[in-house]
This record gives C-alpha cells, sequence and structure tokens, in this order.
C-alpha cells in the first residue's frame, strides 16, 4: 500500500509541471507594463502573479522589463517590446514551413500601396476604455512587436519568432528592415533551415546597404552555402 | 450470359410439374409480408402496384416443395410483365398446374339437398392464371389491381353409393376475383401499402346444389403493411390484416459483405391460441439482371393433413393460398430481367451515382457528374453514341453527354450530369425518385437501350456540413433579404453620411447585425436522421426572419446573405472539433465580413489589430475582414464580434486549425 502512495506521488510530481507546462505567470515587473486580455482593446496594468492566456497580450514601457514563467523556464521581456503570449511556444517544423507557404501565398503580390503617405501615424480609438495605457504611435507597434520577436529568439522561440518578424515587417512596415530580416535568417539558420536563412540573406540584398553590411551578408550567405 | 444461366434455371424448374401450391411471392414468403414494399413480376401474387419496380420486360418461373403431400416438388408459376409506359405496368401469370389438392377418405356419405350423395374423393383448385396492372398516380402514390381466375373440381369415388352408381362424377366450378392494392412512399425510408384481397369476387360456373359447401369462398381481407428501412442494407416490414393476424418480417441485403446476397425472415402471429402460426426464411442472390429466391415456411400449428381428410373435419377454404391445409414447403423462383427488342448496340450494364441529391446545390450537377452509368458496346464495330438522364418532374428535359465512341466489346463508365429544374426546391422531404438513363446511338438518335434506377433527393433544408454546400443557403437577392438589410441602412443613413468612408464598412455591418439581434434568437436545431445519414437542416435567411431565430449555421447565412446583399464580401469559417460540445456537436460555423479596407487601415476600426483578419478577397487584394460569431445574436455586434475574433485567433492562429485541416474558410461571393 505504501509502495503504491510512493508511486502515486511521484507521478504527481512529475506530473504536475508537465500539466502546467503551459501556464504563463508574472514572476516580476520592473517598470511600466500592460496586458490586454484577449480581444479587448482595453490595456490593463500588469501585475506579479497575474496568469496568462495565450489570446493575451502584454507590452512593456521604457526602461521596464517583465519576467514570465512559462512552465518550468522563465521568459523575459525586455522594455518597449509588445508581446502575444500565445507566441510563446514551439512548432513543428512541417508546421512553420506551411504557415510559411500560406503566408507566401497571401503577401504575393503585394497589396500595400506604394506610397507611404496612407498609414496613419497613430492609433485612432486607442483611447477606447483605456485608462492607464501610455500612448503608441503606429509605426512604434512595429518596433515594439520587433522587439517582442528579439525576446523570443533569445529564449530558442526560433519558429515564433520567424512567424512574427514576418507577419510585423507585412502588416507594419519598417523603414529598414535590415535587422528584422536578419533575424529571421539567424532563426532559419538555427532551426537547421539552412536554405530558407541563404534565401533570408538573399532578400535582404535587394535592400539599400552599405558597404559593409553588403559583405557581411555576402560572407553569411557563402557560410551557409558551404552546409548545403 | 445471362440469358444462357436462365436457361437451366427455368428447365430446372419446370423439371416435375406436378402439383404445387404457391402461397404468395417467394420473396413475400421470406419477409411474411409483401404489402408494403413488393418487387418484381411475382407481386401479383401480393400487392401488384410492385409490378412498377419492371424496368422493361420481366419473366419469373417458381418450383414449390410441399411436405406432408405425397407430391412433393413441383411447377409453381411461370409469370411475365412488360412496362408499357413511365407510369404503368401490366403483367399474367400462369400455373400449369394443379395448384392445391385435397384428398378425402372416400368411403363415407353426406347428406345435403335432400338426398345422400357419396363424400368426395378430392378437391382440386386450380389458380390458373394471374393478371396484374400497376399505375403510379404521382411520386409517392400508386394504385394496383390483379385478377385471377381459379378453377375447382370435385371427383366422387367410383363405386357403392345411391347417386352415383358405377361410375366416378366429376365436377366443375370457377370464378374470378380481384385484389386492390395502394402504396404510399412516406419518405425514402418509409412506406406504406394496403391490399384488399377478393375485393370482387365474381363467380362463373357452380358445382351442383348438394356440393356447394365444398366452393372455394374467397374472403375479402384488409391488409395494411409498413416497411421501413433501417439503413442501406436492413429493410423491417410489417402487416396487420383485418383477419386479426400481425405479419413481422425483415430482409437484409449485403450480408457477410457479399453485395448480392438477401437474407430475409418472417413471422406470421395470430390471436389463436398459438400465437405465432409460422415462420419462414429466405435467401436471395442476384447476378446481374437474374434474381434467384428460395423461402421456407414452416408451421407451428397442427396442419390440417391435405390428404387423407376425415369426411365432416373439412373447413370450407376461404383462402387457397393460406389455410390450414397449407403445409411447410419451400419454394423457389428465378426472375429475370430482358430487354425488349433486338439486342441493343449499347447496352448499360450497370449505374451509379455518386451521391444523394440535396436541392440546395442542384446547380452544381448541370456540372458536375451526379453518377455514372458503366456502357457496353455489344457489336464487332465501333459506335457513337450518347447518353441522357432524365428526372420527370424535377427536370424539364432529359441531360445529354457529348457524343462518345465505343471501340467493338468496350466497356465504358460514362459520367453523367442532370440540370433539375427548380421544382426540386419544392422537395421537403427525402424521397426516391425514378430516374431514367438511357443510350442512343449517335447517328439515329435511337434509344438502345433504357434503366430505369432510384435516385435519392433530399429535403431542401438538407445539408451534409460541407461548408461548400453552406453557400449556397445564402440567397442575398431573395427580396426579403433585401429589404431587411437596405432598411436597416436607411433608418440610419444621417449617420453613416456623417461617418469618414474607412467607418462605414464596419458600421453597416454593426447596424445590419443588431437590427438582425432585435428580431433573431439562438437556438440549437435537432439533426436529421433518415435511414442513410444523420443530416444537418439549415434554413434559407428568409425562414430565419420568418421563423426568428435559428442555430449557427441558420444564423451565419442569414446574416451573411444580409451582407452579400449589400455588396459586402463574405466567408463561412468552417471549424471541425476533436470532441462534441455539450450540445453533441464536434463542429462549428461563423462568418467573416470583407470591409474592403486595405489591411494597412486596422487602426481607424480598432485598437486590437487581431480583431481584424487580412485576407484576400474576390478582387485579389488584401483586405480586412470582421469575424463576427452570429450565435451571439442577443448580445450585440460588439459582443459578436469580439468573440468571432477570439475564435479566430484560437482556431487558426493558435492552434492553426488550416495548416492541421480542422478549419476551412469558403468565401461566399
Amino acid at each position: 500500500m505504501k509502495l503504491r502512495m510512493c508511486i502515486a506521488m511521484i507521478f504527481l510530481v512529475i506530473l504536475v509541471p508537465v500539466v502546467r507546462a503551459n501556464t504563463v505567470t508574472v514572476v516580476s515587473i520592473k517598470g511600466y507594463a500592460e496586458v490586454r486580455r484577449g480581444m479587448s482593446e482595453r490595456w490593463i496594468m500588469l501585475h506579479v502573479g497575474d496568469v496568462l492566456k495565450p489570446e493575451d497580450t502584454i507590452r512593456t514601457g521604457e526602461d521596464a522589463e517583465v519576467t514570465l514563467k512559462v512552465g518550468l523556464s522563465m521568459f523575459s521581456l525586455p522594455s518597449f517590446a509588445i508581446l502575444d503570449v500565445g507566441d510563446i511556444r514551439h512548432l513543428g517544423r512541417n508546421d512553420l514551413l506551411l504557415k510559411l507557404a500560406m503566408e507566401e501565398i497571401r503577401g504575393l503580390p503585394d497589396s500595400r500601396p506604394s506610397t507611404g503617405n496612407a498609414t496613419p501615424t497613430v492609433m485612432h480609438g486607442r483611447s477606447r476604455g483605456s485608462s492607464s495605457s501610455y500612448p503608441v504611435t503606429y509605426s512604434e507597434i512595429g518596433i515594439m512587436r520587433l522587439e517582442g520577436a528579439r525576446a523570443l529568439f533569445r529564449h530558442k522561440y526560433y519558429e515564433t519568432t520567424i512567424l512574427t518578424v514576418k507577419s510585423t515587417l507585412h502588416r507594419y512596415g519598417l523603414r529598414n528592415p535590415l535587422a528584422a530580416r536578419r533575424l529571421v535568417a539567424r532563426a532559419f539558420e538555427r532551426l537547421g533551415l539552412v536554405q530558407q536563412a541563404i534565401d533570408e540573406y538573399l532578400g535582404c540584398l535587394s535592400l539599400e546597404l552599405s558597404r559593409a553590411e553588403k559583405n557581411d551578408i555576402q560572407r553569411n550567405i557563402r557560410r551557409l552555402e558551404k552546409q548545403l | 450470359m445471362v440469358r444462357y444461366t436462365l436457361l437451366p434455371a427455368l428447365v430446372f424448374l419446370c423439371w416435375h410439374p406436378l402439383s404445387s401450391q404457391t402461397i404468395y411471392s417467394v420473396r413475400g414468403i421470406a419477409i411474411g409480408t409483401e404489402t408494403a414494399d413488393p418487387a418484381h413480376v411475382s407481386s401479383v401474387y401480393s400487392n401488384p402496384v410492385g409490378l412498377l419496380t419492371v424496368n422493361n420486360w420481366e419473366f419469373t418461373s417458381s418450383a414449390v416443395g410441399a411436405f406432408n403431400n405425397a407430391e412433393a416438388f413441383g411447377f409453381g408459376m411461370i409469370g411475365v410483365a412488360y412496362r408499357f409506359s413511365e407510369n404503368e405496368v401490366g403483367a399474367l401469370s400462369y400455373t400449369p398446374t394443379q395448384e392445391f389438392l385435397l384428398q378425402f377418405d372416400n368411403t363415407s356419405i353426406h347428406t345435403e339437398a335432400g338426398g345422400l350423395w357419396p363424400y368426395p374423393s378430392a378437391l382440386e383448385f386450380r389458380d390458373r392464371f394471374r393478371i396484374g396492372f400497376a399505375r403510379r398516380l404521382s411520386d409517392e402514390v400508386a394504385l394496383g389491381i390483379s385478377g385471377r381466375w381459379v378453377e375447382e373440381f370435385l371427383r366422387t369415388p367410383g363405386s357403392g353409393y345411391l347417386q352415383s352408381p358405377g361410375n366416378s362424377a366429376s365436377y366443375r366450378a370457377s370464378l374470378w376475383s380481384f385484389n386492390l392494392g395502394f402504396s404510399y412512399n412516406v419518405n425514402a425510408s418509409v412506406k406504406t401499402g394496403a391490399l384488399i384481397d377478393n375485393i370482387l369476387a365474381v363467380r362463373e360456373a357452380y358445382f351442383p346444389d348438394h356440393y356447394r359447401q365444398f366452393e372455394y369462398r374467397p374472403e375479402k381481407i384488409v391488409r395494411i403493411g409498413g416497411a421501413y428501412k433501417y439503413s442501406r442494407e436492413l429493410t423491417f416490414t410489417a402487416e396487420v390484416n383485418s383477419r386479426f393476424a400481425v405479419v413481422l418480417g425483415y430482409e437484409q441485403n449485403n450480408v457477410f459483405d457479399l453485395p448480392d446476397f438477401t437474407v430475409r425472415q418472417g413471422f406470421w402471429m395470430t390471436t389463436s391460441s398459438n400465437p405465432i402460426e409460422a415462420l419462414s426464411i429466405g435467401l436471395g442472390y442476384s447476378y446481374k439482371t437474374v434474381q434467384f429466391d428460395a423461402a421456407y415456411v414452416h408451421f407451428l400449428g397442427q396442419r390440417v393433413p391435405s390428404n387423407g381428410i376425415l369426411p365432416g373435419s373439412f373447413q370450407p377454404l376461404s383462402s387457397l393460398h393460406w389455410n390450414p391445409y397449407t403445409t411447410n414447403q419451400i419454394t423457389a423462383s428465378v426472375t429475370y430481367a430482358y430487354r425488349s427488342g433486338s439486342e441493343p448496340l449499347v447496352r448499360i450494364e450497370d449505374v451509379q451515382f455518386f451521391s444523394m441529391v440535396f436541392p440546395v446545390n442542384y446547380r452544381v450537377h448541370a456540372m458536375r457528374p451526379l453518377g455514372y452509368a458503366r456502357v457496353r458496346n455489344t457489336t464487332d464495330k465501333t459506335v457513337s453514341a450518347r447518353l441522357s438522364f432524365f428526372v420527370p418532374k424535377l427536370m424539364s428535359m432529359p441531360t445529354n453527354t457529348s457524343q462518345f465512341y465505343l471501340n467493338p466489346h468496350e466497356i465504358r463508365d460514362i459520367p453523367f450530369t442532370a440540370e433539375f429544374n427548380e421544382n426540386i426546391l419544392s422537395v421537403h422531404e427525402e424521397s426516391f425518385r425514378d430516374a431514367r438513363i438511357a443510350v442512343m446511338e449517335a447517328e439515329v438518335n435511337n434509344y438502345t437501350d433504357i434503366e430505369y434506377k432510384k435516385v435519392l433527393i433530399l429535403g431542401r433544408n438538407f445539408w451534409n456540413g460541407d461548408p461548400l454546400m453552406l453557400k449556397y443557403f445564402v440567397t442575398p437577392d431573395e427580396p426579403r433579404v433585401k429589404a431587411f438589410a437596405r432598411k436597416a441602412l436607411y433608418e440610419n443613413i444621417d449617420f453613416l453620411e456623417s461617418l469618414p468612408p474607412e467607418r462605414q464598412p464596419l458600421e453597416k455591418a454593426r447596424l445590419v447585425f443588431n437590427r438582425l439581434a432585435n428580431l433573431l434568437s439562438y437556438y440549437a436545431d435537432e439533426k436529421t436522421f433518415t435511414s442513410l445519414e444523420e443530416f444537418d437542416r439549415v434554413q434559407y435567411p428568409s425562414e430565419t426572419l420568418d421563423l426568428r431565430g435559428g442555430d449557427c449555421d441558420d444564423l451565419t447565412v442569414c446574416y451573411s446573405a444580409l451582407m452579400n446583399s449589400l455588396g459586402f464580401e463574405t466567408a463561412f469559417v468552417d471549424v471541425r472539433y476533436d470532441s462534441v460540445d455539450e450540445n453533441g456537436d464536434n463542429a462549428h460555423i461563423y462568418l467573416l465580413v470583407d470591409t474592403k479596407l486595405p489591411a494597412y487601415v486596422w487602426s481607424s476600426l480598432t485598437s486590437n489589430e487581431r480583431k481584424l483578419v487580412v485576407r484576400r478577397n474576390s478582387t485579389n487584394r488584401e483586405t480586412l475582414w470582421i469575424p463576427v460569431e452570429p450565435t451571439l445574436i442577443t448580445k450585440g455586434f460588439d459582443a459578436a464580434w469580439e468573440q468571432g475574433a477570439l475564435e479566430y485567433y484560437r482556431d487558426v492562429e493558435l492552434m492553426l486549425g488550416q495548416l492541421r485541416g480542422n478549419v476551412k474558410i469558403v468565401d461566399v461571393y
């Protein structure tokens, strides 16, 4: 009887963290941070101990930092970043490639207007029901999302790094997307998707680059081509 | 090949042409009753409406082996049926031998009509001819009549009796009697039928007065029957009749995964002390157009022996086929469907339907094949032909395939389409309709072969769960729908005109939804279980407006039609779950509405970009789409939008539903 109890307890100890692996809890907050629950339009202040759902979004202000506990590991979101909690996850390689293929199909041909003057610079309706948020411009959202993607990269969520960067580039556009695209290329590289990484670097060559940047990109391409 | 198998079978059945009693059709014996679901030419012995199952010519022959009878095995009958027209079939059967023989202990006399007469030594009945005629009155109702000519013979012993000194005597009598049958197909799975046996009996010749008690006295019996097709394979039958007897039976096809085999069983129950009067069992086998049937009926109670009846114990016969002298017997028959005229140049070997017909998307069958016919060139030369398909009333004219060529003796599957007319939208419940498939020589336009096959037409509201089909329920051009949507905008025209252009699509969607919210409510509907499958029912938008509510698919269709009528594109989001919810559903559907706004203006509509979906519309432009959950109809547009966006984010982004095939997005243009 005692032996059975012991086995049950051991299973319980092993299984509880596994079952709770997707639970995301706020462990610490430095500075100002907010959460947007589900599809709400309101940003509310984030508190230590808050449990976040996959459909929630968090953002940090300047000089802020939020530490999350994701399952058994920690996740640190730096300042001036936006992160969809659902992006803190790994995808299978096939899922990633299929998703990218779908995005590529959706993105061709590019329907964005050639002139950028139609892009709004402020977020209408931002203040609707909002009590504690600070003003964020449209273009800042893209930058903050990229910062969130960098956090994903640092914590080795390479698949969602790629998807987040690509969707951010698609939706917000950036004046200088080189850093973002290099981040995607490096994420591909870490996933062992060498050809996709090369393609991403090749895409970078079509951007306006300095000589040093160009040399660096070409060096990376040559290095990766040797791995093929 | 078929005809070469027919001949030996017929010879076998005619091998020993002795006395035999044909109590019913062989299939009818096996399943107990054919009142509601008769078939083939032998239905002249049961409910003659079954003749309508005959395609062209049909021949049958049967043999009977009666137990407890000296003449154990003999010829039963031979019959032929012919289809005169689309709705009329006639039949004739002939029994060449004595039908039913009763033998008596001939040492007695009996007193009648003031004299002493020798008791008969034998009574013989011959159900010589039967004629039958069936006519279809409508798609559901058919009427049939059959008549028969019965000869009766009475023989007396040869000597030692007062009125017949020295010589035996033989007397003959005869009569006509008629049966009247009806059938009514309630739907594809339920059939009912009624039969009045001997509704009219006309005696032609009589026995002498002192033997009149031995004449056959046909009794008028009313039979009411039903047949329920539980599944594609299993059919149950039942009958009650005016003798207070109940007959139950079933027929199962595809036994042991052998598609050509059928097993049948029947139970006869009475109100007498022995409640189960008889049991029967039978087998059927079909090979191309030849049908073989066999049945055995076993009486559980004590039967009066048909040979050697004691004088004084004789009970006058009210039925030649089911009376106290009917014995356990085994019967067999072979039925052959034959084509008229000479061997056709091109013959239809088989017809199969790819699917049943859903009235809602009837137009697709004009382009997408409904089925195929397997045709064979029976000649040694190349033949050009066309195939036509026709369902009376539901099609204005037959659809013809383009001309095709068949090499000598080639067999090929030819797909056919169907151009149904709008009458199909008046079909409310599932029903089987007769379809005519004909093949004709292309050069001379003469039909060379015709096949009749039942096609299943479902009710106008039936839906198989496929979101591609659901879009056919969206009818934005209905006046009721147009008026409703326009009124929602006209009532707020000043407000709309005050808005910047990029806000107008969202506000229009909101106004229509909220007007709908004031009228409708959500309620889950019941699944429809047919004999074949489980179907959902979907209301057309005007029906939802009339009924003031519906379930998720009804409301999605209705809101989609309203937005389409205003020029907005919509798309269904169809989600399949691995488990069922509290309503027993494992699928859900909601809607995306195209704002026609480019993706980069999302912030003019909301501060949460995930409340909008970016996807291409019919003009191949990436635009913003609003996800809406119509089941939250009573909570208003904002709640429905937020819930729709949440569901879309979970289903598509988090669960990767589109990648894994759990989510389908279907455009409704």
